[in-house]
């Protein structure tokens, strides 16, 4: 349902309804930030990147075709991809994966005055992060796109260009090796570690 | 068995990355940003145009004659044929 009217929605704002933009919005931007916030280190970083990609789809809506089994959500991210990539190269900005920016990452504590609810969800996004970044960067873009946008293994495949069953085979390498670095990064783990070493 | 751990590892990842989602703030900041530079644009387009036509009269004028240079050059013989015909009828 949700999806058909996506596709009604797309239509109207090829057709020069320019009143169907805020609706397509709402029901892609959460997706969208997620899998682009995946792969940044600060959330203003990622905003901007999200209003890149949607400020460029809006713009190149009429080039959009919709194809079986595939939703807008996946053009929208082939899109988000591109901009992340630039983003980070043209602007020479930090490369958050990188060894010295990843070091700085793994030391950092979690600042003091936020409240419970907040530190802990800070903390969890940096630890994720950090387990994130041991991937080689397309294998992140990969997994940021199936499991933190949702989309299908064929859907992943299109907009980052690779066969569905490459992608089936970077998510079962990635994800396993993501959490194992997730649960080893746990502060309990750590405890255990040094006990053991004792 | 293999498959049970399959989706098992899948919801986990997909539950943590869940710690990624833009609060509601940060969504009508977006939203915001997005629309005023769209309605920006569309401004600035139309403006760009006006003040073209403006300052240069006469070069809008030749770029419009040239664009329509093709369906002259089209119809203009049509045009004689027609005449000639006419001539002809009378």
């Amino acid at each position: 349902m949700e999806e058909r009217e996506e596709q009604t929605l797309v239509l109207e704002l090829q057709n020069g309804n320019s009143g169907a933009a805020k609706p397509l919005y709402a029901l892609n931007v959460q997706a969208v930030y997620r899998a682009v916030r995946a792969q940044c280190a600060e959330d203003v970083e990622a905003e901007d990147i999200v209003q890149e990609t949607f400020l460029k789809a809006f713009r190149s809506i009429s080039s959009y075709r919709p194809r079986e089994g595939i939703r807008f959500l996946a053009w929208l991210l082939k899109i988000a991809s591109t901009t992340t990539h630039k983003w980070i190269r043209s602007r020479r900005r930090l490369d958050v994966m990188a060894p010295e920016c990843l070091q700085v990452l793994q030391e950092r504590a979690p600042p003091a005055p936020a409240r419970n609810g907040e530190r802990d969800r800070d903390e969890t996004r940096r630890r994720l992060t950090v387990a994130l970044a041991e991937l080689a960067e397309r294998d992140r873009r990969v997994l940021c796109l199936r499991y933190g946008a949702d989309l299908s293994a064929a859907e992943t495949g299109r907009a980052l260009g690779l066969s569905e069953s490459n992608v089936r085979k970077i998510c079962e390498r990635g994800r396993r090796k993501v959490l194992e670095r997730w649960a080893a990064s746990a502060p309990e783990a750590s405890l255990d570690f040094q006990l053991k070493s004792q | 068995m293999s498959t049970q751990n399959d989706d098992s590892e899948e919801a986990q990842l997909k539950d943590l990355l869940a710690v990624f989602d833009a609060t509601p703030k940060q969504t009508a900041r977006m939203q915001m940003a997005i629309f005023n530079a769209l309605e920006a644009r569309n401004a600035s387009l139309l403006r760009e145009w006006i003040e073209l036509v403006r300052a240069r009269p006469l070069a809008n004028a030749a770029m419009i004659l040239a664009a329509a240079a093709p369906v002259i050059f089209a119809y203009a013989p049509l045009v004689g044929i027609m005449r000639q015909l006419a001539h002809w009828a009378r």
